[in-house]
């Protein structure tokens, strides 16, 4: 078991290695030449050698790489070209709003997808699962962006419910109730898609696994409808579950990328699309790396979480 | 006596097909969808793009705007008939090019030796949940917003999906006799996957490569609603989303709805399409 996390550990290694130099090729590709858009034209050819010197431009491209990776690791990505402030007090706060959002769609996600997975699956082929059903088939080709703004509309226009977009009531004294209210609505709106995909997977499990002969050899010796689905179709469609919350991870953060403009929620999407914008590498390359690392890192977490789940290996 | 006519066993594939209620509604949706937005500059009634002061936000069913005006006075319903160019061409070109790289891969996997199909399948299935938006960030920061960047996101983000679905399928072929009486022979690997199996795959992929466009479809309406996408002044159902967000809350909603609903049915009938061409071809 020990060894099996060690391996994923190490397996873990060459991926961000790879990941580092994808985001770090980013600048290397950019279409704007980071001295020439910054200063103007009436330098002398020596002037502007002296700054790429001083940049360490004139630097083969994997020495580049070392120092841009130090940097990322030491002060977070160095200085934002747009705001000439440091990137990682642009960036980590942000982050760490977008963390929140993304923390809170994945629980929408996996609360919403069970309920609907589960209550559809018992009902199978009823009105209840054929209304689910229809539910999944729109909810998943429906634009998010849409989406979001009706939503904003049903909880904040039409009826009072739900602040209309921001993190914390100006007025308020910025409370984790506060906070709370204002994750209702751009968390659900940005579960839209990967909430729909863990329904039909959930579904799924429970119709397959209510159809399997030791349920029926349950049901023949009178065990309750109850006492059936909670502890036995409960415990075997547990993997499937985490299996497919891990697999929506990628859904989950393009999600809250999405709704974060519609809500104005104040993480590292609506950082990102300002930086790209305005050329800004250094904000673009430390967001992107970090959101690509966290992505990794969930991915890990699930695939342990399953291994813990997995008797045959949890007992070796 | 009456002769009782033998039933057909099979129908033939064109026939299944025309019975098939929900492949032929997709079918026909699409048909209509495609030919309004080729015929668009000869059926809108305005120019997409010119605005008019004068008649800011008409109401849906206004003199001359049938679907009303947006904020800056430009016809709705033109918009509409325009807007699905770039997105049904981006969709169904990036999907194109995805089903291609995808399949090579995954008869390549299926095909390798164990440790090269083994790394190959697990870079797949890193990529399958990867969140694609930071492919379209890194490409808007690398060549500007554009079709580029939505092209190059559709394509990144189907191939692990085709590579899986060929991958899968290319593995019990291997095993099937028909391969096997073609290795013995003398047919070379790389001609056994072209010519023998490749052809008993083609249905597969057609039919997850139409469902492939459809959700494309929806996902790069978003990333032109964000602005990464298709650019202004071209009229573009994500952008019109996007442009109308401002005045939906505020009691114009058919100007981001009317594009939404377009998207939708357009990306309903690619699946009825896709589920409809499994039945027929993958009786």
């Amino acid at each position: 078991m020990v060894r099996q996390i060690l391996w994923r550990l190490v397996n873990l290694v060459p991926l961000l290695f790879v990941i580092s130099l994808l985001v770090f090729f980013i600048s290397q590709a950019g279409p704007a030449d980071p001295i020439k858009d910054v200063l103007s034209q009436k330098m002398s050819a020596e002037q502007i050698e002296q700054i790429r010197q001083a940049y360490g431009l004139d630097q083969p491209a994997w020495s580049q790489y070392l120092h841009w990776l130090r940097d990322m690791f030491t002060n977070g990505g160095g200085i934002s070209l747009s705001v000439r402030s440091p990137v990682s007090g642009i960036v980590y706060p942000a982050f760490l709003n977008t963390l929140i959002l993304g923390a809170a769609t994945v629980v929408v996600t996996v609360v919403l997808g069970v309920l609907i997975g589960f209550v559809s699956g018992i009902r199978h082929g009823r009105l209840v699962d054929r209304a689910a059903m229809l539910f999944v088939q729109i909810g998943s080709n429906l634009p998010i962006y849409w989406f979001g703004l009706i939503i904003i509309w049903l909880t904040a226009v039409w009826r009072n419910w739900l602040p209309a977009g921001g993190m914390h009531d100006l007025r308020g004294d910025g409370g984790f109730g506060d906070l709370l209210l204002h994750l209702i609505a751009p968390a659900f709106a940005a579960s839209l898609v990967s909430m729909l995909i863990v329904a039909r997977f959930v579904r799924a499990a429970v119709i397959e696994s209510a159809q399997s002969d030791y349920i029926r050899t349950y049901r023949s010796q009178g065990f309750g409808r109850a006492a059936i689905l909670g502890k036995h179709i409960g415990r075997n469609i547990l993997p499937p579950i985490v299996n497919t919350t891990g697999l929506t991870v990628g859904s989950v953060i393009t999600g809250v990328v999405f709704v974060e403009t519609i809500f104005s929620w104040p993480g590292l999407g609506s950082v990102l699309l300002n930086a790209i914008a305005g050329s800004d590498y250094p904000v673009i390359q430390s967001g992107i790396l970090l959101v690509a690392v966290t992505f990794v890192i969930v991915n890990l977490i699930t695939d342990v979480l399953l291994d813990l789940l997995n008797p045959r290996l949890r007992h070796s | 006596m009456t002769v009782v006519a033998p039933p057909r066993l099979r129908r033939s594939a064109a026939a299944r097909f025309v019975r098939n209620r929900e492949a032929l509604l997709g079918l026909i949706v699409l048909v209509v969808i495609v030919g309004i937005s080729v015929l668009a500059p000869w059926l809108a009634p305005h120019d997409p793009n010119a605005g008019d002061p004068e008649n800011v936000l008409n109401p849906i069913g206004a003199a001359g705007h049938l679907l009303g005006t947006d904020d800056q006075g430009r016809d709705v319903l033109s918009r509409l008939l325009y807007g699905g160019r770039g997105a049904l061409v981006v969709a169904t070109v990036a999907v194109a090019i995805a089903t291609v790289i995808g399949t090579l891969l995954g008869l390549a996997g299926a095909f390798a030796g164990r440790r090269t199909s083994g790394v190959l399948m697990r870079v797949i299935d890193l990529l399958f949940a990867f969140p694609v938006i930071l492919v379209a960030l890194s490409l808007a920061a690398i060549v500007q917003p554009g079709p580029g960047v939505l092209i190059g996101t559709v394509i990144f983000g189907a191939v692990p999906y085709v590579t899986r679905i060929v991958f899968a399928e290319a593995k019990i072929e291997r095993e099937k006799d028909y391969v096997e009486a073609a290795r013995s022979l003398g047919a070379s690997e790389p001609a056994i996957l072209l010519t023998e199996v490749l052809p008993n795959l083609v249905s597969s992929v057609v039919i997850y490569g139409t469902s492939l466009v459809g959700i494309n479809i929806v996902f790069t309406a978003s990333l032109s609603a964000l602005g990464l996408g298709i650019q202004p002044p071209n009229p573009d159902w994500g952008r019109m989303i996007s442009e109308g967000a401002k005045v939906l809350v505020t009691g114009s909603p058919g100007v981001a709805t009317f594009p939404a609903v377009a998207i939708l049915l357009v990306a309903l009938a690619f699946n009825w399409l896709g589920d409809g061409l499994r039945d027929v071809l993958n009786p």
